[in-house]
């Protein structure tokens, strides 16, 4: 399964799952999407996960037990995570915010749209980027 | 016996030699025989005293030659030394000349003794006379000098003492070595608020206005200042518990050859005082800054969490208004509707939290006497629904009264309750139970009165609990451990809760372990 493709949501909001959810089969039927509903429940489906499969976690900041920062933190500590393309998916999106987590190695930020097409067009965009094989069917 | 000690000259030749160099003596000698005072010999200095020729005198009565001295009682006294064998002197004896018109008073010191012949019999008299004229007139002309030097020295000592009492700026006039109050002018009266009749002859530090070691570091300093200081503040007791500021100036002079410390004062207690309202407004303003700074950070992220909190709902409501818009026959329209409404419930129950925590007083006001019996049936009441669904039993001994904002404790007890019911299992029971403690039975790290009384109010559940290393976090703004759909909650109920308990200065503690149950332990000053 080397070419398996899979993109990692920890939110602890099930409506965000879900529509995050959707808009993945719109746009990318054939990747995988698994969810997490905080940083300690993301590091346990991490470490199920086969570590080339992972190629993408998107993750959000408020979340209970453990928040977005500490997951970030915490992951970009461990050897094979290093590399891994962290976007925040967040409601809030201030420079402070932002600049905080850039500093403490995410890839990139992602701000909750209110708005489905403006979510569609920043998940192709940085899927696109990350410039792997993937089959479109 | 040797060439020395033979005699060079004769008797006679003696006799010459000494009549010779008294006759050019620059003092006036007399020999006067007898008993009616003949005289034998007159030097030339004598004979220009009495002004008379030689060949005029010898031979003659000393008060026939001059008849003027009978006037002066001279002839009795002449008669005494010759029969009393007693000495006399004149000093600065007067002597009338008049020659070629002019009148001039000459003097000289008189000196007139018996002569005796061989050591017995008195055959005469002696006088010698050493004119002191000049020494007069000088010491005359020092008398007057002296005269006019003091009185120009009183006038000095009028214009500075005149100087000294009337200036309005206080001042003073005391010894170098010890302090002593020589003098103090009125100004320094009103400045110190002491009588000068009291304080002079005492010195400072007996006038309770400063210490020995006070005064003696100010000696030193100007002592190594080269006797003067200018322009230092000092400080004085001001005998009424208080202390008086003065900018002074102090010189050392010298009286009568003892130094003295001539002070001047200016009264700067005024503008010391203004300076520690300052200090003292400074400092309460620098709190309040730091009070508002607070406020301002707790307001920044109040602000910057209440606004993402409510975005989260609004953003739901807008995203799937536009998912049933667009994808209308892909979505479970009937489903996003639903969510659609519990979103904007969800906003509603926020700002409700939210109005409710920014209500909250931070001053001590309504304060009174509550009784938190009556509290807790208010509450059960208000909950009555819930706790009737979830079977919940809440047990209770007699509580105390209690001074404080009974609302807030209404707050209080209905948020923790609340929870306890919420986050249950099967069946909740909560006990709750109350003691008095002393602080230094209470956990608090900062024990600022061992001895202070506390009411310790304890709320037990038995159910979901919580991990451990949540236990503070807990009472943070907006913090919930569990997911939105898990457990529904706006995550403020605990941060009104210990909002209110600061606002009634005291703490909080919480307790469990995972499905274990929750403990609330509470201490507020009674």
């Amino acid at each position: 399964m080397s070419n398996r493709f899979v993109v990692l949501l920890i939110d602890d909001d099930l409506d965000d799952q879900d529509v995050f959810l959707f808009v993945m089969s719109e746009l990318f039927p054939e990747i995988d999407c698994a969810l997490a509903n905080d940083g300690l429940h993301a590091l346990d489906v991490i470490n199920s996960l086969p570590s080339v499969a992972l190629k993408l976690i998107l993750v959000d900041i408020n979340m209970p037990k453990m928040n977005g920062i500490e997951f970030l933190v915490t992951i970009r500590k461990m050897k094979d995570l290093e590399k891994i393309p962290i976007y925040m998916y967040s409601t809030s999106a201030h420079d402070d915010l932002i600049h905080r987590c850039i500093e403490v190695g995410a890839t990139g930020f992602i701000k909750k749209p209110s708005d489905i097409s403006t979510l569609k067009n920043r998940i192709e965009e940085i899927i696109s980027q990350l410039k792997l094989p993937y089959e479109r069917l | 016996m040797n060439d020395f000690e033979k005699p060079v000259l004769d008797k006679a030749q003696m006799g010459e030699v000494v009549y010779r160099l008294l006759n050019k003596a620059p003092f006036g000698f007399v020999v006067l025989i007898g008993p009616d005072f003949s005289f034998e010999v007159a030097n030339e200095l004598a004979l220009g005293i009495i002004q008379r020729k030689r060949e005029e005198i010898i031979g003659k009565p000393f008060f026939e030659v001059l008849p003027e001295a009978r006037e002066q009682g001279l002839e009795q006294l002449f008669d005494s030394i010759y029969h009393s064998g007693k000495r006399v002197v004149f000093e600065e004896q007067p002597v009338r000349f008049s020659s070629s018109g002019v009148n001039e008073t000459r003097y000289f010191n008189i000196n007139v003794e018996p002569l005796r012949q061989e050591e017995e019999k008195i055959i005469g008299l002696l006088a010698t006379a050493s004119e002191v004229t000049t020494q007069k007139a000088l010491s005359e002309k020092l008398s007057k000098d002296i005269v006019k030097r003091t009185e120009e020295l009183n006038k000095s000592r009028e214009h500075f003492s005149l100087l000294f009492h009337l200036s309005p700026v206080a001042k003073t006039l005391s010894r170098l070595s010890d302090g002593v109050l020589v003098d103090a002018n009125p100004a320094w009266e009103k400045m110190f608020d002491r009588k000068r009749a009291e304080a002079i002859g005492k010195s400072v530090v007996e006038l309770g206005m400063t210490t020995a070691a006070y005064r003696v570091d100010m000696v030193k300093l100007i002592e190594e200042n080269g006797g003067s200081l200018h322009g230092i503040e000092l400080e004085f007791d001001n005998g009424h518990g208080g202390t008086t500021y003065s900018y002074a100036s102090i010189v050392t002079i010298e009286l009568d050859g003892v130094k003295h410390l001539l002070t001047a004062h200016f009264d700067i207690t005024g503008r010391k005082k203004a300076e520690e309202e300052i200090k003292e407004s400074a400092k309460i303003l620098a709190e309040k800054n730091i009070t508002l700074e607070k406020l301002n950070k707790e307001l920044e992220s109040f602000n910057f969490i209440a606004s993402h909190d409510l975005q989260e709902p609004l953003r739901k409501i807008s995203t799937f208004a536009s998912l049933i818009q667009n994808s209308k026959d892909k979505v479970d329209v009937d489903l996003y509707l639903k969510k659609i409404d519990n979103a904007s419930q969800r906003m509603s129950s926020l700002i409700q939290s939210l109005l409710t925590l920014s209500r909250l007083p931070r001053d001590a006001r309504k304060f009174g006497v509550i009784d938190l019996n009556q509290i807790l049936d208010d509450v059960k009441t208000d909950l009555e629904h819930l706790i009737n669904e979830k079977k919940a039993l809440i047990e209770c001994p007699r509580l105390p009264l209690f001074r404080g904002d009974p609302l807030q404790m209404q707050q209080l007890f209905s948020n923790i309750i609340s929870n306890s019911l919420k986050f249950s299992k099967e069946d909740p029971i909560i006990r709750i139970s109350s003691a008095v403690v002393s602080e230094s039975e209470t956990p608090i790290e900062k024990q600022a009165n061992p001895n202070k009384q506390y009411l310790q109010l304890t709320f037990q559940d038995n159910g979901i609990g919580f991990e451990p290393q949540f236990k503070e976090r807990i009472f943070n703004l907006f913090q919930r451990l569990h997911p939105k759909h898990e457990y529904e909650g706006t995550g403020i109920g605990l941060s009104i809760v210990k909002r209110i308990i600061e606002h009634h200065n005291g703490f909080i503690a919480a307790d469990s372990q995972l499905n274990e149950g929750a403990r609330f332990t509470i201490w507020l000053p009674c």
